[in-house]
């Protein structure tokens, strides 16, 4: 999921909503968005905190998720957490040889639940 | 006096193929072993790793099928046909290969006994893996939990692990399952025959004043649609939790 595909998939019929594949990459298809939950896993490679249970509030609207309900848009530059309320960009995140690059200008207060169980 | 115990930064490992078996056409489930495998919750998913040669990866999330009962991770594969990952996992991958991946990864697409219900499952294609998981735990743990699960598929042969959930459902009068065939049905088909729809919703998912929590999986369009129509019927936003894949298939 975090690598868009290298071609189209080649389904030659028309994309209905439940097919499980769709025939447009990423890059016409702008509003495929994914839940924050998809970016669990880069997240939990740079924290040491289960952080789809964190908790972001918007510094543009001030409305608070958890970021695994944020929508993330996830392609091979990277991934951006966006708010689902007014859209602003909370998280980006990229990941170019060997480091990772953290923009967290979107968020206001990042809440970490700092004990493991259920956040 | 013990320190709490971090979960720490999640790693790569890897996974030995113990287990493969085909679940339709173009889905295969695959169980592996991992020595350092921290125990899992249901619903959640791993990130799934391959590398060239010449040092090119490639990462996708897949759902774990199986529940935190069992040891074993189960992992269940739509082939895409033009994926990078898929069809390497369906095809390629044999007994005793390994493949490197990293979780379990997720706390907010979790479902266990102490959240409650009545529990609504929706599912679009593949989207059933995870549900698959939760419904496993219900049942491994003998929770009574009334549930629901409406998934939909194109075809009859397309419907992922239907004997088990037929076999659940059979034995388990809290459960109520329901398929939609939104593209071909069998002769005398007395499940749904269309896609579902804030009107299908209305037949066949819990009254919002029952204040049930539902788990939605599928396509972006899917989830979209479905997530729309239960809040069209009262549900609350917080207690329809969503989990999109995207063309790349994945979880």
């Amino acid at each position: 999921m975090t690598l868009p595909p290298t071609e189209p998939t080649g389904d030659p019929n028309p994309p209905e909503p439940f097919d499980t594949a769709t025939a447009a990459p990423p890059s016409e298809q702008p509003d495929q968005h994914l839940d924050g939950n998809a970016a669990g896993g880069v997240l939990g490679a740079i924290f040491a905190f289960e952080m789809t249970m964190a908790v972001a509030t918007c510094d543009s609207c001030g409305t608070t998720n958890p970021l695994g309900a944020d929508m993330a848009y996830m392609y091979g530059m990277g991934t951006i957490l966006r708010c689902p309320t007014c859209d602003t960009a909370l998280i980006r995140l990229a990941h170019v040889q060997g480091r990772y690059y953290l923009d967290l200008r979107g968020v206001r207060v990042l809440r970490i639940a700092a004990e493991t169980a259920s956040a | 006096m013990e320190r709490t115990a971090l979960p720490g930064r999640l790693t790569w490992q890897f996974g030995e193929v113990v287990a493969l078996r085909p679940e339709t056409a173009r889905t295969k489930s695959l169980t592996l072993a991992l020595p350092d495998w921290p125990g899992h919750r249901a619903g959640q998913h791993v990130d799934v790793r391959l590398t060239a040669e010449d040092g090119y990866q490639a990462e996708r999330s897949y759902s774990i099928a199986s529940p935190p009962e069992e040891a074993r991770v189960m992992l269940t594969v739509e082939r895409l046909a033009n994926g990078e990952v898929s069809p390497y996992l369906t095809d390629e991958l044999r007994l005793g290969d390994r493949i490197e991946l990293r979780g379990p990864i997720g706390g907010y697409f979790v479902w266990e006994a102490r959240l409650g219900g009545p529990l609504l499952l929706v599912a679009g294609g593949s989207g059933v893996v995870p549900l698959m998981a939760m419904l496993r735990h219900r049942a491994a743990i003998g929770s009574h939990v009334p549930t629901r699960l409406l998934s939909s598929f194109r075809t009859y042969d397309d419907i992922i692990y239907r004997e088990e959930i037929d076999h659940l459902a059979a034995t388990d009068p809290d459960l109520r399952v329901a398929y939609a065939l939104t593209r071909a049905q069998p002769p005398g088909w007395t499940g749904y025959s269309r896609r579902i729809d804030a009107g299908l919703l209305a037949e066949f998912a819990w009254a919002a004043d029952q204040r049930p929590l539902a788990y939605v999986c599928g396509p972006t369009p899917f989830v979209e649609l479905v997530a729309t129509g239960l809040q069209s019927l009262g549900y609350l936003p917080e207690r329809v939790k969503t989990e999109r894949f995207g063309p790349t298939g994945g979880a």
